[in-house]
């Protein structure tokens, strides 16, 4: 899935809303809003990766 | 195979930062060298075997390995990051999310920029957060870089795959044409790509360093190369042109120094050489893209030769040239770029010598004075001319650098542009079966 | 929260800014105006009276339809000779309305007995399945003195669709004359073209999806050979109860191989079987694909395709429409030769 689906958009849309909101809760915890936000853009660009197809997440992590 | 991946570049750099002298050496090699495998297996075996094969008078199954979107990509910034500790240029990433992040990271994966560690990991070090500022930033960064794709470049590769597909059936200006629309198709949809991603990732908070500098202002190969791909030229001369002059230059020190000068530039012209020729592997696994990457190098030595010779005898000429042929140099090159890319857009060496026949002869054909390919040039020359322009300061060639026209989204004026602009992006686009050209590299 | 409104404020007004100026770009490059429903019945819709189009997606075309909702320039006159019936590659709305083929017919077809006058009633969408299913009302409506023609673009078709049409429960192509869609598009040009570009867009990631397997029929079988031959007596009928010729015009896709020969694509079975099944029926069979193998080979023009589309894909442009009034006006001066010699 890449910027030319148009599926990609409603995704991203969440992810911005989820990161958003994490940076906003966690406000004065700086270090732990930016490691959960890290992690979040993780899972989202393996999922992104993953919907290509899940054996692609295999070799990112084997690089 | 998951498990040993992440460790490569999670755990090697660790090992050979503490390593010393010939150990460091070796590790760091072993490291490169499964990495490079990793790539190797997945894009390359196929095309080794059928090659070595057929050479040897056999014929070869290819197998059904996958090719993983972005592999070329990711795999180059592994790279990058394993020798820039090794070589001492930044200490070795113990957080093993930030590497898996700085690998992965969604904007940059379908088709890069080449990120390096030395650049994306401190920022994830800082507490980079979503603001509106950024936001302002990005999302106009990444609307121009989806109307460079939805708009121009899918346009184009309408009519240049028309002709590809058969270039016999169109008359020779129109093969001309879709020769410099492909040019353009390719940077368009690439430049697209990489605005894209550095809008998106600038939304998030990060940044992205740019792929393309007007590439088409460049006056001779060498600037070309520097405004074009600029993650990929810039990877391979850190990386690859570099390494591979300093080890060379060790070796003839003892020699006397007239005859060490003229082998500095021979050395130097190899070195040339096979950095694009590695360029051209990296692209794709093909023959054509071994010409392609052959093409580019052969075309860098002459023009270092040139250029040192000119520098020798001509000196004042070169420091004064006109106008007038300085735009020539931009014309000459542009040319040539675009003659030499016919190998890089072709399925097979046949089709690429076929492509070139039908240019070089006058024949017959379709007529197609695609009209996009006229928009598309005149929204690249308009843009240049802006970029030109913009530089207050000193206005020349050199100084060129392209820039976003971002607007100021808090003003009606700005965001009515911008809303005009995204629907403009929409009602223009072409929504056929398109994917990013350097996705399947 | 103050400055959030604001701005809410400030993207409403430049979003209304933004529409504006846009639907006046979609005005000249993308206006196709308003489906109508069609209460006669001659087509399942009309475009709106007097309706200017604008094309600039494929090929550049500027069109006013006549009073009746088709593309027509030429003053009506008392009677109709000709009426044409089928989709956009009869109607002509990706070329100039004087180089189509209603106008060309209008403007050069003579006979020993004078001028013909054709009457275009071609509108996009309409295959030969919906031409056949309005076939009766539209010889009602726009009755013709002499021939009704109507355009295919293929010879195999599918014996449901097929039998659906026999049956009257063929679907109707939907108009959105009223409610909100109606207002959306009327005032706002720039809705239709954003809206087919988005669907495009999600469509295409949804293709990639599916797979889409089609089964084709046995075009050689007896059951495809009968219903192929009710489903064109039922026009021939319609056409002998008025008291006029039917012609069927068909114009294959075209397409071209990597050495830039032209691909001849239709189905032998299905051209044979329909050929066989039109000369049972009295019904005038005409075959373009050799006239526009010649366009190729001689001109190095194919049929369809514009200068800012895919070669030889898409609508039929000017040339295609000129050897299609070529080709037309030798079979009607024959047939009229004919009727003369009797």
């Amino acid at each position: 899935m890449s910027f030319i689906d148009f599926n990609f958009y409603p995704l991203t849309a969440v992810l911005f809303v989820i990161i958003v909101l994490i940076q906003f809760l966690l406000k004065k915890k700086e270090r732990l809003s930016n490691t959960v936000s890290k992690i979040i853009l993780l899972c989202f660009s393996y999922l992104v990766m993953g919907l290509y197809d899940w054996r692609f997440c295999l070799c990112m992590t084997g690089g | 195979m998951h498990d040993r991946g992440v460790i490569i570049t999670s755990f090697f750099p660790l090992a050979i930062e503490k390593a010393e002298g010939k150990k460091r050496s070796i590790l760091t090699a072993a490291a490169v060298t499964v990495l490079v495998l990793i790539l190797g297996v997945f894009k390359y075996f196929n095309f080794f075997m059928s090659t070595v094969m057929s050479t040897v008078g056999k014929t070869w199954t290819t197998l059904d390995i996958i090719l993983p979107v972005g592999i070329s990509f990711y795999i180059f910034s592994a790279i990058g990051y394993l020798l820039d500790v090794s070589w001492g240029m930044m200490p070795a990433e113990k957080n093993i999310l930030d590497i898996a992040l700085f690998l992965s990271f969604f904007p940059k994966q379908v088709c890069g920029p080449i990120i390096k560690g030395r650049e994306f990991l401190p920022q994830l070090k800082e507490n980079r957060r979503i603001t509106l500022k950024n936001i302002e930033a990005g999302i106009q960064i990444f609307v121009f870089g989806l109307f460079k794709k939805l708009v121009l470049a899918d346009h184009l590769g309408v009519f240049v795959n028309d002709v590809y597909h058969a270039p016999s059936a169109f008359g020779t200006l129109t093969v001309w044409w879709a020769v410099f629309s492909t040019m353009l198709q390719l940077y368009f949809d690439f430049s697209g790509y990489s605005d894209m991603a550095i809008g998106m990732a600038k939304i998030f908070g990060y940044d992205i360093p740019r792929n393309f500098n007007l590439p088409f202002t460049a006056r001779n190969i060498s600037e070309f190369w520097d405004r074009w791909h600029i993650s990929l030229s810039s990877w391979l001369n850190i990386y690859l042109f570099n390494p591979i002059t300093v080890s060379m230059n060790r070796k003839i020190t003892d020699i006397p120094k007239e005859k060490r000068k003229k082998l500095k530039n021979l050395q130097m012209y190899a070195a040339l050489l096979i950095t694009f020729l590695i360029s051209g592997i990296w692209h794709g696994a093909g023959f054509t893209f071994i010409v392609w990457g052959l093409c580019h190098g052969v075309w860098s030595v002459l023009h270092s030769m040139y250029s040192n010779y000119m520098k020798q005898h001509y000196k004042s000429f070169v420091k004064n040239k006109s106008k007038f042929l300085t735009v020539l140099d931009i014309l000459l090159t542009f040319f040539t770029v675009n003659v030499i890319q016919v190998f890089f857009n072709s399925d097979s060496l046949g089709k690429a010598f076929n492509m070139l026949k039908c240019m070089f002869t006058l024949h017959d054909g379709i007529n197609q004075p695609y009209t996009w390919s006229f928009f598309a040039y005149a929204v690249l020359i308009v843009s240049t001319l802006i970029a030109h322009f913009h530089n207050k300061e000193k206005r020349s060639i050199e100084n060129t650098e392209g820039f976003y026209p971002l607007m100021d989204l808090n003003t009606v004026k700005g965001l009515s542009c911008f809303f005009f602009f995204c629907g403009l992006t929409i009602c223009l686009g072409y929504f056929g079966e398109t994917q990013f050209i350097y996705g399947k590299f | 929260m103050k400055s959030f409104c604001k701005f809410c404020i400030k993207a409403l007004i430049s979003g209304i800014i933004a529409l504006f100026v846009l639907s006046l770009f979609c005005i000249m490059y993308y206006y196709t105006g308003v489906h109508v429903f069609n209460p006669n019945g001659a087509t399942d819709y009309t475009w709106q009276k007097n309706q200017f189009l604008s094309k600039c997606t494929e090929g550049f075309a500027l069109v006013k339809m006549d009073e009746n909702g088709y593309n027509n320039i030429v003053e009506p006159a008392e009677n109709i000779d000709i009426l044409l019936m089928g989709s956009s590659n009869f109607e002509g709305t990706c070329i100039s309305q004087d180089e189509n083929l209603g106008y060309i017919l209008n403007t050069e077809l003579e006979t020993e007995n004078g001028k013909l006058y054709t009457y275009n009633i071609a509108i996009s969408g309409h295959r030969l399945y919906t031409c056949i299913k309005n076939l009766k009302n539209a010889l009602e409506v726009y009755p013709p003195q002499k021939y009704v023609i109507i355009e295919t673009n293929t010879v195999s078709f599918d014996i449901d669709d097929m039998n659906s049409v026999i049956n009257g429960t063929y679907p109707t192509i939907p108009s959105y004359d009223s409610g909100i869609l109606y207002y959306m598009q009327k005032t706002i040009p720039a809705t239709k073209n954003i809206y087919r570009n988005l669907d495009d867009w999600i469509s295409a990631g949804q293709k990639n999806d599916e797979e889409v397997i089609t089964e084709e029929a046995d075009y050689t079988g007896s059951e495809y050979k009968e219903v192929l031959d009710k489903f064109i007596s039922f026009a021939a009928a319609d056409a002998e109860e008025a008291g006029v010729r039917l012609i069927i015009f068909y114009h294959s896709e075209t397409d071209i191989d990597e050495n830039g020969n032209i691909i001849k694509s239709t189905d032998k079975d299905a051209l044979n079987a329909f050929e066989s099944v039109c000369e049972n029926n009295n019904v005038i069979f005409v075959d373009m694909t050799e006239d526009i193998y010649e366009l190729y080979e001689n001109e190095h023009i194919l049929a369809r395709g514009f200068i800012n589309s895919s070669v030889g894909k898409g609508h039929v442009n000017k040339y295609g429409q000129r050897i299609f009034a070529d080709r037309l006006m030798k079979v009607i001066g024959s047939l009229e030769s004919r009727k003369e010699a009797e």
